[in-house]
């Protein structure tokens, strides 16, 4: 899906405001100065994410957050599996040890992402003023395309995903990922409709 | 162990579980309604306060990990137990009216996950072990073991202890650069290498095989590195705390001294693999390299230079056997000094010499101190030899011949292996066969020389029609072209058994020191030329038979036959002064030399033969041409002597002639025998009724004899007769005309058929000489005595009438004297009435002299029988001795006597003397002499006659 020059000018900016809140909400949690930035934002429909998300091997570890209110939909924090490591490694300031995540290594992620996820989609809901509800986060090792079926069983609703390629930046490391928010068009409408009330130029 | 704890969304206290309340030791009634920050404000400083409020404001649930956070509540003791959380809001109609947080203990998780991820640590040590080892990275893998080892071992020093196959190498853990050191071996290690099992010590201080530098620790863990139960190496681990031995810890140092092991093993096959793989290189290298080489020089460069290369020795020699043959040459030498030129090593006595010998590689560790002559090495090659003293030699064996020696050193510190001998084993194999390839390329060459040098002599020697020319060339070639230092040919005398040395070669400079004639059975050419076989001996002067016929010093020694129409003729002997000097090429060159000799000798036999043909023809031809044009008996018999002895070149022989009536043997003309002899032999020649002439007048046959000492039919006649003897009989095939003898024996059969074709065709040419003879003769009496009769019949005076007949006599029989005699009254002697003579002095027949008859009786015999009769004057009983003495001293050769019959009564004789040497009266002679004896007779008779006939005619008339 084409985004207008503006639309992505206004996602862009809640983006950035939104991850500004995440990393510092994570940054008193884990007591580590923690940057976070979106080089770029998009939109796509859900059937063609996986061609977005391209990582060196097809294993991804997510953490899934189910959001409901007046906008409803999943978020999703994508890392592929040596960059999850390699982010355990950056916030315990221990060696990453690329290997298969323990259970310590998946509540360590999911907290990461919980937050993340939080922040991020809290601030949309204050910024756009509209009540979002969180679901428990929830931490899957699967391949994208597996996880991604499993988001548009029984639903005949065209899904799009709000997708934002990620950067955490911890001490002298750096990890990438990607932040998505799939949402059916409805949710999308409402979405660009509460931006635009706010005063987001669309 | 969970529990939790709730809040109002000011922090207070509203519920606190009973885990809680274990854990922290607060009862819940002193916990409820207390602010949870302030009971605990440390939760404060470890934000989580902020995950409180975050889930407060925004009603988002929120987890609080253990890697995170490590723990939520301090426990009442202190510790801090590991703890993970998570915070949900408690909310009413939409909002957030507090939150729960609830705590679970997973300390017990941790622990699990702390062990399983030291197995997974331990696994990618191994595997990291394997993947270092598979790169050849042993260094890495070994010092990933240690490594592993100590992270996974609480930290604790671990050390890996290394016997590799010259040096102990000692790693220790996390050290970064220049992880492997030198180790000394210790007590531990022995004791592990002796006993492959692990070993526990707890009191490292007080164990007497602990070295002081593990004294101080609390204890070690030691494990042995083994492969198929051979010791390799050990893992130590030197522990502050005893607990650290237990557990797992053995497990894991067992599981990576394994891994180690297996690395250290792994990383040996792959380099011997390699190192398999760069000596197949070397060996393919050289073996391409020598399979394009042609030169001898070439090849044993190469393969000294490969064969270094490939044992990684430190220099290199290649010896082959020197001219002398206890010595080696250096054909060859590697990263040695120049001086290694000068030496002469021994075969005998030497380790070379040993591989040489025994055809196996010998190896050799400080070579100077079991060399038995050290002084005789030049110094910089006895200093090199000090600096190297490890070495090894292999020899080059090609075709089951061993060719000579490949000598490899190392120095001091490095030695050579078994694996060393086999690939040096190998490319001397492959050495030498390129080198007897060289050497076949070589001979080839030499050979195709040879036989361009063979082909020019067969040229000169098809051009030689005598052997002795042959015999020359080939000499000559032998030694100056093919440079051999002495060459001869020898033959054998079938007679006496001697060696004949026919001609003789030697270098310049080289003098002959024998005779022509050597022993029979001498030296090899003795066996050759009995047996035919070529002899080849390359150490002559250990040979018994060698015999010297030059200055030259024994050395090598070749001969082969001559053959001629299958036959031994002779034999060519090739001499070189030094040992080993001749080869199978040598022995082929000098065999074909032989071959054309013999061919040439063959062609130059048959030519002689040809010629010798012709010449007998010649012979044959230009007697018969002499006997056609003067058909004398004499001149006849003189030509087949001489033709005979043309043919057969006798010392000594003679023709005498068959009177077959007579059977008597008038021996006529002789070559080589003295005149007093001659006289000898013709006064008193063979019987023709015995001995050896009667064989052959029997038999026709010839007879030759070969020693004539040893057969009784031989009748010896000193200064005549000779150890050999032929006689031939002239025959017409009707009958024997004549007998030739000569003291020699035809040298073939051809001789013989010649002889024998000369003779038939001389004795047919006597036989018509003599009937022409014969038949003139009687011409000529008759003519002569029809003469004499018409002469005297006119002739009345007396002393005419004895001149016309003595005179008619003495030319009609060639006499030198001639008399008439009439008997006596009393008939006891004879009175000579007149005589005719040449002889000077005073004459035997004086007229009016008397001869009685029995000082003659040959006078006495012809009286009385009425038959004329003739004798030489020597032959007993021929006339008394004194009548003799006086008849020699006169010259009278021969006497012949005729009667004058009348009315059957002897009255006297007519007498005939000849002092012609030999002259034997013939039947001829006889008869004419008889004739005139009666014309003589009737004309001395003719008056009585007269007056007997007036007397009948007067009584008629009366």
């Amino acid at each position: 899906m084409l985004l207008s020059p503006p639309q992505r000018d206004a996602l862009g900016e809640l983006v950035n405001i939104g991850f500004g809140r995440a990393a510092a909400s994570l940054s008193t949690l884990v007591q580590q100065r923690i940057k976070l930035s979106a080089p770029s934002v998009s939109v796509h429909l859900l059937a063609d994410l996986p061609e977005q998300i391209n990582f060196n091997r097809p294993e991804v570890a997510t953490v899934h957050q189910i959001f409901s209110g007046q906008i409803s939909g999943d978020a999703l924090l994508v890392l592929d599996i040596d960059g999850a490591s390699n982010l355990i490694g950056l916030l315990t300031n221990e060696p990453p040890r690329f290997e298969r995540l323990n259970q310590s290594d998946r509540e360590a992620l999911m907290e990461v992402g919980n937050i993340l996820l939080n922040a991020f989609i809290g601030s949309f809901g204050n910024l756009l003023n509209v009540h979002i509800t969180f679901a428990v986060p929830r931490l899957r090792v699967d391949a994208i395309t597996d996880l991604l079926n499993t988001l548009a069983i029984g639903d005949q609703e065209i899904r799009y995903a709000l997708l934002v390629q990620t950067k955490f930046v911890i001490q002298d490391g750096q990890v990438e990922g990607f932040v998505a928010l799939i949402m059916g068009i409805e949710s999308l409408d409402k979405f660009f409709d509460a931006m635009d009330k706010a005063g987001y130029q669309i | 162990m969970f529990g939790f704890v709730t809040l109002t969304t000011g922090h207070i206290i509203t519920q606190w579980s009973e885990y809680l309340t274990m854990l922290t030791g607060l009862p819940p009634g002193e916990a409820v309604g207390r602010n949870l920050f302030q009971l605990f404000p440390d939760l404060k400083d470890r934000g989580i306060d902020t995950a409180i409020q975050h889930v407060i404001e925004t009603g988002a649930p929120l987890s609080l990990s253990r890697i995170l956070h490590r723990y939520i509540f301090t426990a009442k003791d202190g510790s801090t137990p590991e703890q993970s959380a998570l915070i949900h809001p408690l909310t009413q109609a939409n909002q957030v009216v507090g939150v729960i947080l609830n705590i679970q203990d997973v300390s017990d998780r941790s622990q699990i996950e702390a062990e399983l991820q030291n197995r997974v640590r331990l696994l990618e040590a191994l595997r990291e072990i394997d993947r270092l080892s598979m790169a050849g990275d042993l260094s890495g893998a070994l010092q990933t073991a240690v490594d592993a080892a100590s992270d996974l071992v609480w930290g604790q020093t671990v050390l890996l202890c290394l016997a590799l196959d010259d040096e102990r190498l000692r790693f220790t853990a996390h050290r970064a650069a220049n992880p492997a050191m030198a180790c000394q071996a210790c007590g531990l290690c022995d004791e592990l290498k002796r006993t492959k099992k692990p070993l526990r010590i707890l009191t490292p201080a007080n164990h007497p095989l602990v070295p002081a530098e593990f004294a101080s620790a609390q204890a070690l863990l030691i494990f042995p590195l083994l492969e198929n139960d051979n010791y390799l190496g050990t893992m130590i681990l030197k522990s502050d705390l005893s607990s650290h031995v237990m557990g797992d810890a053995p497990e894991i140092l067992m599981s990576l001294s394994g891994a180690a092991a297996r690395a250290m093993v792994d990383s040996r096959n792959r380099q011997a693999q390699q190192n398999r793989i760069a000596e197949l290189e070397i060996i393919h290298s050289i073996s391409s390299q020598l399979r394009g080489a042609v030169s001898r020089q070439e090849i044993v460069e190469s393969g000294l230079k490969h064969a270094v290369q490939l044992v990684k020795g430190d220099g290199g020699i290649v010896l082959l056997q020197a001219a002398e043959p206890d010595e080696f040459r250096v054909e060859q030498a590697y990263r040695l000094p120049d001086e290694v030129f000068q030496m002469r090593p021994k075969v005998h006595g030497t380790f070379s010499g040993q591989a040489f010998e025994t055809r196996s590689p010998v190896q050799v560790n400080d070579i100077l101190k079991q060399y038995a002559e050290p002084q005789h090495i030049p110094e910089a090659m006895r200093a090199f030899l000090e600096k190297y003293p490890n070495w090894i030699f292999a020899p080059f064996i090609a075709d089951n011949a061993c060719l000579g020696v490949l000598g490899i050193c190392k120095s001091a510190e490095h030695q050579f292996t078994r694996a060393d001998q086999n690939l040096l084993t190998t490319i001397t194999e492959i050495v030498a066969v390129a080198l007897q390839r060289s050497i076949h390329l070589e001979n080839a060459e030499r050979r195709a020389n040879q036989l361009a040098i063979m082909n020019d002599i067969s040229q000169q020697l098809a051009n030689v029609i005598k052997v002795d020319d042959a015999y020359s060339i080939v000499v000559n070639s032998l030694v100056e072209r093919f440079h051999y230092a002495l060459a001869a040919i020898t033959e054998m005398d079938k007679k006496t058994g001697e060696l004949v040395l026919r001609a003789v070669s030697v270098r310049e400079g080289a003098h002959l020191n024998r005779a022509d004639r050597l022993p029979g059975g001498s030296g090899i050419t003795s066996a050759v030329l009995r047996d035919g076989r070529s002899q080849l001996n390359n150490h002559a002067a250990q040979d018994p038979r060698y015999l010297s016929i030059s200055d030259l010093p024994p050395g090598s020694e070749l001969c082969v036959p001559v053959l001629v129409d299958q036959d031994i003729a002779a034999a060519i002997s090739i001499e070189q002064p030094f040992p080993n000097a001749f080869d199978t090429p040598d022995q082929d060159a000098v065999m074909t030399m032989a071959a054309h000799l013999g061919l040439a000798m063959s062609n130059i036999q048959r030519f002689e033969r040809i010629s010798q043909t012709a010449a007998r023809l010649t012979i044959v031809e230009r007697t018969m041409r002499q006997i056609a044009q003067n058909p004398t008996p004499a001149t006849i018999l003189q030509s087949l002597l001489k033709a005979t002895r043309e043919m057969v070149p006798f010392r000594r022989g003679g023709v005498f002639v068959i009177d077959e009536a007579r059977q008597t043997i008038r021996a006529v003309e002789f070559t080589g025998v003295s005149a007093d002899l001659e006289r000898q032999l013709k006064e008193h020649p063979p019987r023709l009724s015995d001995g050896l002439f009667h064989m052959v007048y029997r038999s026709r046959e010839p007879v030759e004899i070969e020693d004539t000492s040893a057969d009784p039919r031989v009748m010896h006649f000193e200064g005549y007769t000779g150890t050999e003897l032929s006689c031939y009989p002239l025959s017409t095939g009707e009958r024997v005309m004549a007998v030739i003898d000569f003291d020699a024996i035809p040298p073939d059969d051809e001789t013989r058929m010649f002889l024998k074709t000369l003779y038939d065709r001389g004795a047919l040419a006597l036989q018509n000489a003599l009937l022409y003879e014969e038949m003139v003769n009687l011409a000529q009496q008759r003519a002569a005595l029809l003469n004499l009769a018409v002469d005297l019949s006119a002739v009345s005076d007396e002393r005419v009438l004895h001149h016309k007949v003595l005179e008619s006599a003495r030319l009609a029989l060639d006499l030198d004297a001639a008399a008439l005699g009439l008997l006596t009254a009393d008939a006891r002697g004879v009175q000579i009435v007149a005589r005719e003579s040449q002889i000077p002095g005073k004459d035997v027949c004086e007229v009016g002299g008397t001869l009685w008859l029995d000082q003659c009786p040959l006078m006495n015999q012809v009286i009385q029988k009425n038959t004329a009769a003739a004798a030489p004057v020597t032959q007993p009983g021929a006339v008394c001795t004194s009548l003799q003495e006086h008849f020699q001293k006169q010259g009278v050769q021969s006497l012949l006597y005729a009667p004058l019959v009348v009315n059957g009564r002897s009255i006297g004789l007519l007498m005939g003397y000849s002092r012609r040497n030999g002259r034997v009266f013939s039947d001829m002679d006889l008869t004419m002499a008889q004739g005139i004896a009666n014309q003589a007779a009737i004309a001395l008779r003719r008056p009585e006659f007269f007056d007997k006939q007036r007397g009948v005619e007067g009584s008629t008339i009366e």
